[in-house]
């Protein structure tokens, strides 16, 4: 509901989440997906070096959904 | 199958010295009854109150809520929980109608606990205010149980240990009344065949649904209860963790009324095979994965309908509405009982996630709907964990309501609060209107 | 008695056809046409005046429209507003839909009005208010008021309302709890209602499966080149919870600055959030927040600058409109600081 709120405001958003259905039900556009409900940004049985890793890239791929035109709600994995 | 349950009305509760019943009067012995409930010292400070209905009382944080029961074969009540192994939903079983145990504690870490006022505008949102209770209140003997995995297990067992060993005292007495079960198979008048879905809100070290023989269901995709031993005590709530509705009661299965409607139902308008907990994951991928073996389950009981709880709001929206599209998809009519989550205001949608297909819903109240209580005379527990410690249902001060507890006692809380506020077993006598 | 003001167009108000739509707002002393109907059945209210204006004036005009509206309402006293009844007819739909719009959202009168369940003025305007359901055309016009009237009688008296479908009207948008008069058990009504459907009988769902309305997307931008705030649902917090962040139900963000760090550390920040766990958060906040990572995309030249503070609230639990609200607040925050997108990270 932020989301959309946001876009209909004008300002460019990328939601990062891991429920897609959820975030695409609620209108969101650019859905970046998540490692999990608990821990969005990386998953925490991984090394600490891979685990960084992971949330740049994860970052690098919201991004990338910011700079991707979609005609409708799309789920970047 | 059959399972009689010999009852005794308890009409009122007193302290005496020696635990008996007579004449619809239920007398404890305070000492000895905490005593045994706290066989394995694993609590402290315990002490024995009793609350009635009507009365100027509040209870909170409560964390498990138990009907005293008693087998006279000598079998635990709870098999697997409080004694060995054995098969429960046979037999003869004696209850304590008409009242509850409550085990209640001082601290509620995360909030996992509910209140129960049982008088006054709050006594409607809970039918524990109509019940006779038995409350026990202590701390954990080693504070560094006051966590979140931890908390609620010992307060639990005890309610349970407590409940077998009140309900003993009629162990030698001819019942009042019975209740006689009988599970027939009823396969050749080829009725409709319909199962009870149970989804289980589970997150692990976190809630804890419930345990089936004292084993947790947590993560557990599917497990088959027979419809009788959900009411014989096979079935327990597990961490006592019961905001509102994401768990539910040892007393709310062992009475479930969506069971004994369906008992009631079997072999006339339809053939009753049995309840399926559902489990439930976090993660997206296994979200999928867990509807498609929950519809699996479904399917190889050949069922024609189904009954399908969800239990709690949130991320579980997103399990439970793909699996009840999906088992839609797989010819199974289904029926949701479910509870909203439609914001203060009323406006939120009700489910984070919804399907078109869940055409077919009962919806039994709003967790979201703030109460305004007075204060009462009397509050066992520990009132001052409203604004001390993470409720779902208080807040330590608000935009709008200000702070949930006040000075003169009195709340301003949301039907998170109340013990099985939501009654998705099929007690609540509420619902959600457009207005 | 209670003051009323009733909103009528050109033709009902007896200026004239479509000949007089372009007809421009006229404030009229007592009740004039249907509203002379609806006076009869009014308890202890009087409508004192009737407001007449064109279709095709509030139309082609709106917003001029409005405001000279606005302005007779601010003058008068008024305890409720009755538009219409509107039938199935467009123009008119979204007339009266505008004027009770206005008298609810600027002066907080509660107003009321009829359309058919056809006319498009339904969907646009019920959350706004109470709309009978009423006839496709003026041949239902006498039952249409008296469903009016009885409904203007129990607003004003201010008896408890039984709901949209008991009441007649459209959904608000407003979902309540109410105890069945019956106490009906759910046991009971999910059972039944599995009998109807298996047998292919009627039933009713107590809960009807809503689709949400879309915001079209915004096209694409190049981070690299803006300035980016990051927000965050997941209740995350410098340790103690300076602000009393609710662990549910936010109805109030907070904003921690981040510009002078490059890692957040264990202990230093924790979630307050009440709907999942937590631990994770307690063990490294970076896995709500990566900002070690944005960090690095600064550096990397892949955004181009990072808003020094983040916004949190707790996701779980907000109502709707808190929500929308909080949004605005934020963005009207952010771009304070010329913030040009933002990364939403929920949980």
């Amino acid at each position: 509901m932020m989301v959309k709120e946001i876009e209909k405001s004008g300002m460019p958003v990328v939601h990062m989440a891991n429920m897609t259905p959820v975030a695409q039900g609620i209108g969101s556009n650019r859905i970046v997906k998540t490692y999990g409900i608990s821990f969005p940004m990386f998953d925490p049985n991984a090394t600490p070096e891979a685990q960084k890793q992971q949330r740049y890239e994860l970052v690098g791929r919201a991004l990338k959904a910011l700079n991707t035109p979609v005609q409708e709600s799309t789920v970047f994995e | 199958m059959k399972l009689d349950i010999g009852t005794f009305h308890v009409k009122d509760i007193r302290f005496g010295d020696q635990t008996s019943y007579a004449g619809g009067v239920l007398t404890v012995n305070r000492e000895e009854a905490a005593a045994v409930l706290n066989r394995d010292g694993a609590l402290k400070k315990v002490r024995l109150e009793i609350a009635r209905p009507g009365e100027s009382v509040r209870i909170i944080p409560i964390k498990a809520a138990v009907e005293p029961r008693f087998r006279p074969d000598g079998r635990a009540m709870f098999p697997g929980y409080t004694g060995p192994a054995a098969f429960a939903g046979e037999g003869v079983t004696y209850a304590l109608k008409g009242m509850s145990v409550l085990g209640v504690g001082c601290r509620s870490i995360n909030g996992m606990n509910a209140m129960l006022d049982m008088s006054g505008p709050g006594a409607e949102q809970s039918y524990f205010s109509q019940l006779n209770q038995l409350i026990f209140l202590a701390e954990n003997a080693d504070p560094g149980e006051d966590n979140i995995r931890q908390e609620n297990q010992n307060f639990v067992r005890a309610a349970h240990v407590l409940a077998e060993y009140l309900a003993a005292a009629v162990k030698d007495l001819e019942p009042e009344a019975w209740e006689h079960y009988d599970w027939a198979d009823v396969s050749e008048q080829h009725l409709p065949r319909v199962a009870f879905l149970q989804q289980q809100c589970n997150i692990p070290n976190w809630i804890h649904g419930c345990s089936y023989y004292g084993y947790d269901l947590t993560g557990v995709p599917t497990t088959l209860v027979k419809p009788l031993e959900s009411l014989d005590g096979a079935l327990t709530g597990d961490r006592g963790s019961l905001p509102g509705n994401a768990v539910r009661t040892t007393y709310s299965y062992l009475n479930a009324p969506l069971v004994k409607r369906l008992l009631a139902e079997h072999g006339k308008t339809l053939d009753f095979v049995g309840i399926l907990m559902t489990g439930h994951i976090e993660p997206i991928d296994q979200k999928k994965q867990y509807a498609h073996i929950i519809v699996s389950a479904a399917t190889s009981l050949h069922l024609d309908a189904a009954i399908y709880m969800e239990s709690h709001c949130g991320n579980v929206d997103v399990d439970y509405m793909m699996t009840m599209a999906a088992l839609e998809d797989a010819g199974i009519k289904t029926v949701g009982i479910l509870a909203e989550n439609n914001g203060r205001d009323g406006r939120n949608p009700g489910k984070t996630y919804a399907d078109p297909k869940a055409n077919a819903i009962v919806s039994t109240g709003n967790t979201c709907e703030v109460y305004e209580l007075p204060p009462m005379d009397v509050v066992y527990g520990n009132l001052n964990t409203i604004g001390q410690e993470l409720y779902w249902g208080a807040w330590r001060d608000d935009a709008v309501c200000g702070p949930s507890l006040r000075k003169d006692g009195s709340l301003i809380v949301d039907a998170h609060m109340f013990l099985d506020h939501d009654g998705l077993l099929g007690w609540s006598d509420k619902t959600v209107k457009d207005f | 008695m209670k003051p009323v003001i009733a909103y009528v167009n050109q033709f009902f108000g007896q200026i004239g056809g479509e000949d007089k739509a372009d007809y421009a707002p006229e404030l009229r002393t007592g009740a004039a046409g249907p509203a002379q109907a609806l006076q009869a059945q009014l308890k202890d209210a009087e409508i004192t005046h009737t407001i007449i204006c064109g279709d095709n004036f509030m139309a082609s005009h709106t917003e001029q429209a409005l405001e000279q509206i606005a302005g007779f309402l601010k003058e008068l006293d008024c305890a409720l507003l009755a538009a219409g009844p509107a039938f199935n007819a467009g123009r008119y739909g979204f007339s009266c839909g505008e004027v009770c719009k206005l008298a609810w959202e600027r002066f907080h009168i509660p107003a009321l009005t009829s359309m058919n369940e056809g006319n498009p003025g339904v969907e646009l305007y019920r959350k706004s208010a109470y709309i009978l359901k009423g006839h496709d055309t003026a041949a239902g016009m006498r039952k249409d008021v008296a469903a009016m009237a009885a409904l203007a009688n129990k607003l004003l008296a201010g008896e408890p309302l039984l709901g949209a479908d008991a009441e007649g009207y459209f959904g608000r948008g407003i979902r309540k709890e109410v105890i069945l008069k019956d106490h009906r058990s759910a046991a009971d009504r999910a059972v039944d209602m599995l009998l109807h459907k298996l047998r292919g009988e009627p039933f009713q769902t107590e809960f009807l499966v809503e689709q949400e309305d879309r915001v079209p997307p915004l096209p694409p931008v190049d981070p690299s080149k803006l300035r980016i705030a990051f927000v965050t649902t997941s209740g995350l917090v410098p340790a103690g919870n300076p602000d009393h962040l609710p662990s549910g139900g936010s109805t109030f963000w907070a904003r921690y600055e981040i510009g002078n760090r490059e890692t957040l550390e264990k202990g230093e920040f924790i979630s307050v959030h009440g709907g999942y766990n937590t631990g994770y958060a307690a063990e490294n906040p970076m896995v709500l927040l990566p900002l070690d990572a944005l960090k690095q995309h600064v550096r990397d030249g892949h955004i181009g600058s990072l808003h020094p503070y983040y916004y949190v609230l707790t996701g779980n639990q907000t109502a709707k409109g808190d929500a929308v609200r909080m949004a605005r607040e934020i963005v009207a925050k952010v771009r304070e600081d010329a913030v040009q997108a933002i990364i939403l990270g929920s949980t």
